[in-house]
Order: structure tokens, then C-alpha cells, then sequence
């Protein structure tokens, strides 16, 4: 039953329709052990977000839209393979 | 290739966008990229390149490791997504899928595949929950706490409170029923506090 709980406070509170504070208040059999949980969830929520680099994700993105023109032999030679280093031709 | 063979059941309803209108915008882009259409799939890479390193990022710890498996898992699935099937499970949940075997290749590959229970521990620095909690968590730090989760306890915390999904959404991506996410996500932040916390003790 926990389990439910923790995730229809997690819903709300992710939604701003409660606070923790509300979530222990309703539930106060298991007060003691939701808390804990909902301000681990939420310290984790709240870790700033981890990102490629942007000269990685524009290089990718630049490749892939460049593969067509290479697939098939890349395939024959046992798979496609990436480079960091390697960019296509038409990447400035 | 033609549309309709990449459903399950050889739908052929699935022909063109006109005739789907009960295919979503996402499905519309997996049919054009199974057909390697180029910038349809660019746009499914665009959706999904930060979501996929995350996962990744969390499993391995290094940048520069993370994008190269990201690149890996992209290239993959360019390479087979001619071969996908659309089924009732995301496409989000094929790439994850993609993801993880890469992962678990490249520990396997650099022996790096350690138990959970040999995993080091919590620094001193990290305190214990309620001082992390007011100082904040830290991504690398948060990352080798989850690292002494089971696998799938790990994928729960990953995708349900770092990358945003709903439960219903962790479900489908894993090819779970709910109540197993919910279980799992219960276990999995107890196991964290409870790391935080002998952390602590530990002092």
C-alpha cells in the first residue's frame, strides 16, 4: 500500500497540487516512513541536469543526417562507427 | 522498405501518414526513419540524444564515456531501425533497450562489472540524507549511490526522477506493470536513504 501512496504524493507534489507537508499529513500511519522517501525523490529531482556537450550533439546530429550517403558499405564493413574526431565533409 | 511490415500484425493501415491518423507524431517519424529517411530520424536523435546520455551517464560516470555510447546507441539503432516493429511499447523503450546492452558490453568488455555490494562506498563528504538533501545533491555523487541499486532499481530512479517520466511511461519503457515500477521505486529510494544514512554513520 506504501507503494501507492508514495506514488500519488510523488504525482502531486511533481504537478504542484500538494507539499510534502500535505502528503505526510494525510497519510500519518505511514508519516514516518513516506517522508524520508518523497525528500529523497525530490533531492534527486532537484540535481541540475547532466548534458551532452554541444559540440558533441550538433557533431552527431550532423553525422547521422550524413550516413545515407555511406550505410551500405559502412554495413559491409561490420557496422557504422563513430569518430569523435571525425566529422562529416560538409560540417564546418 | 514498405511502412506496413514494420507493424507486428503487418497492419497495413500503417501505409502512409494520411491513412494513420491514429499514429502519433513520434510513429509518423519512426516509419519515415525506418525508411532511412534521414532527417526524420535526426529529429527522433533530437527527442532523445540528452535522455539517452543521462541514462548512460548515470550508468558509467564519465562524460566523454557517455557520448561515445550515445553515439553507439544512435548509429545501432540507424542500422536496425529498418528491421523495428512498432508495437504498444514506446520507441523510447527500444533505444533504452539499445542503451543498456551497450552498457552492459562495455563493462563487460573493461571487467568493470562489479557487484553492488563491492561498490565503494558513500565518501565522508557526502554526509548523511538530510545534510545532502539541504546542500543538494550532486550528480556524481547521487551516481555512485545509485550505482549500489539492482539494475532495475537503478533504471527506475534513472527514468522516473532524473529524466521525468511518469510511472505509466517507466512501465511501458521497461516492459513492466505498474505496480512493479511503483515496488521498485519504493525499494529503490529506501535503498538510497538508507545509503545516505550509514553513510553517515560511517563518519
Amino acid at each position: 500500500m506504501i507503494n501507492v501512496i508514495l506514488d500519488q504524493c510523488l504525482e502531486k507534489i511533481r504537478r504542484g497540487r500538494a507539499t510534502v507537508a500535505d502528503c505526510l499529513a494525510r497519510y500519518p500511519d505511514c508519516a514516518l516512513e513516506l517522508g524520508p522517501l518523497l525528500d529523497m525523490a525530490l533531492a534527486i529531482e532537484n540535481i541540475p541536469d547532466v548534458r551532452p556537450s554541444g559540440n558533441f550533439k550538433l557533431t552527431m546530429r550532423a553525422y547521422l543526417l550524413h550516413l545515407p550517403l555511406q550505410i551500405n558499405s559502412s554495413l559491409e564493413d561490420g557496422g557504422l562507427a563513430w569518430d569523435q574526431n571525425r566529422q562529416p565533409s560538409h560540417v564546418n | 522498405m514498405e511502412q506496413a511490415s514494420l507493424y507486428k500484425n503487418g497492419n497495413r493501415q500503417a501505409s502512409t501518414a494520411k491513412d494513420t491518423p491514429g499514429l502519433d507524431e513520434e510513429r509518423i517519424l519512426v516509419l519515415r526513419a525506418a525508411r532511412h529517411d534521414a532527417e526524420a530520424f535526426a529529429q527522433l536523435y533530437d527527442r532523445y540524444v540528452e535522455k539517452i546520455f543521462k541514462y548512460i551517464y548515470y550508468k558509467l560516470g564519465s562524460k566523454s564515456d557517455a557520448e561515445d555510447l550515445t553515439a553507439q546507441v544512435f548509429l545501432k539503432a540507424w542500422e536496425a531501425i529498418g528491421r523495428y516493429r512498432l508495437t504498444e511499447r514506446p520507441f523510447s523503450a527500444w533505444l533504452y533497450r539499445i542503451a543498456h546492452n551497450l552498457v552492459v558490453d562495455h563493462f563487460r568488455t573493461r571487467r568493470e562489472a562489479v557487484p553492488i555490494d563491492d561498490v565503494t562506498s558513500i565518501d565522508e563528504k557526502d554526509g548523511d540524507l538530510d545534510d545532502v538533501t539541504q546542500r543538494h545533491l550532486t550528480a556524481e555523487t547521487l551516481r555512485r549511490a545509485i550505482h549500489r541499486l539492482t539494475s532495475d532499481q537503478q533504471q527506475v530512479i534513472i527514468l522516473r526522477f532524473l529524466e521525468g517520466y511518469s510511472t505509466e511511461d517507466v512501465a511501458k519503457i521497461m516492459g513492466k506493470g505498474q505496480g512493479a515500477v511503483r515496488t521498485l521505486q519504493h525499494r529503490a529510494l529506501a535503498g538510497l536513504a538508507r545509503i545516505f544514512r550509514r553513510g553517515s554513520e560511517q563518519l
